[in-house]
């Protein structure tokens, strides 16, 4: 998503970012493989960043068929899946490579807003679905994305404009949201999204009634 | 120790078609077949496919999905762009693409910019 961001925004020159997330996210930046296709994951040797190439996927699904016809299931997961992707499995052992990766997101996006003059704001949508270690990395995630270190980025946590709307605890807006928020969840993050876009601090935002 | 391996060995054996892993590459055998090709062949293939223009894509991005893009002819005096990256839940997997927090909220700001 960082990735795809900083190319396309390069592209199209928007004046606003909003670079949203559900809490589960936070933990699939640690993995290297998903949907059936390889991904790019971001590694720390010290204090060097690198982003370790994609894992060609024919490749991958090829040593599993072998694997399947024959040798060790148990040493090609631990080879391909669980060692590759220890941060994703384990992560409330891994919290410091989650805050270095959450960091590194911040400080691309700052340099974005410096270079383009523009603004973003990292959105953390409603979502009732949980992961492991889901409320380690939530309040890492806000601690870094809500820093105001950098000017042009903020931070907006959508769970405090649905709760006024409706009660969060309450087991229908459970399933409302759950994973794939319903029609009426994403009625309610469009709310919210335009309350937040033509708020006082965005004089050239559209203004919605 | 060994049985300890054989026994995690096994029980991965039972349960490695339940796995994500598992679904996968059945889904990605079921597309290279398809298209007649080895898994390897068909993995460079797409990798080429969807990154013909953008050779340099392929390692930054492994894949992503198509963007949605909403726009009208300009008719407030300025106009403002907004990126929305997400994942799947921004893409509003499983729903109507008119019911979609993003397409909501372009209709809402177009709809008041054509009253300006």
């Amino acid at each position: 998503m960082l990735f795809k961001g900083l190319r396309k925004s390069h592209k199209h020159k928007p004046d606003l970012i909003i670079f949203s997330f559900i809490p589960h996210d936070l933990i699939r930046v640690s993995k290297n493989f998903m949907y059936g296709r390889g991904k790019p994951k971001i590694t720390f040797t010290g204090d060097t960043i690198s982003v370790d190439p994609v894992v060609n996927a024919g490749l991958r699904h090829d040593s599993y068929e072998r694997t399947l016809n024959g040798s060790s299931l148990l040493y090609w997961y631990l080879q391909n899946e669980i060692w590759p992707n220890a941060e994703y499995y384990a992560p409330e052992l891994y919290r410091k490579y989650c805050r270095k990766v959450y960091t590194y997101i911040y400080e691309q996006m700052a340099t974005l807003a410096k270079e383009r003059r523009l603004e973003v704001v990292f959105v953390k949508l409603t979502n009732s679905f949980e992961f492991r270690g889901e409320k380690t990395l939530i309040s890492v995630a806000e601690e870094v994305f809500s820093t105001n270190t950098a000017a042009g980025l903020s931070y907006y946590d959508m769970d405090e404009c649905i709760g006024r709307e409706i009660d969060l605890d309450d087991p229908e807006s459970d399933s409302m949201f759950y994973f794939h928020p319903t029609a009426e969840g994403h009625r309610l993050f469009a709310e919210g999204l335009s309350e937040l876009i033509t708020s006082a601090n965005r004089q050239h935002a559209p203004q919605s009634h | 120790m060994f049985f300890s391996l054989c026994i995690g060995e096994l029980t991965l054996r039972i349960y490695a078609p339940r796995l994500g892993t598992h679904d996968d590459f059945l889904r990605f055998s079921a597309n290279a077949l398809e298209q007649g090709q080895s898994l390897v062949e068909y993995g460079t293939y797409i990798d080429q496919r969807d990154f013909a223009d953008d050779p340099k894509g392929r390692d930054l991005l492994g894949w992503s999905r198509t963007s949605n893009w909403y726009d009208d002819k300009p008719t407030a005096q300025e106009k403002f762009s907004i990126l929305l990256l997400g994942d799947s839940v921004t893409q509003g997997d499983g729903l109507e693409p008119q019911e979609v927090y993003p397409h909501l909220l372009y209709r809402k700001f177009a709809r008041t910019a054509s009253r300006c």
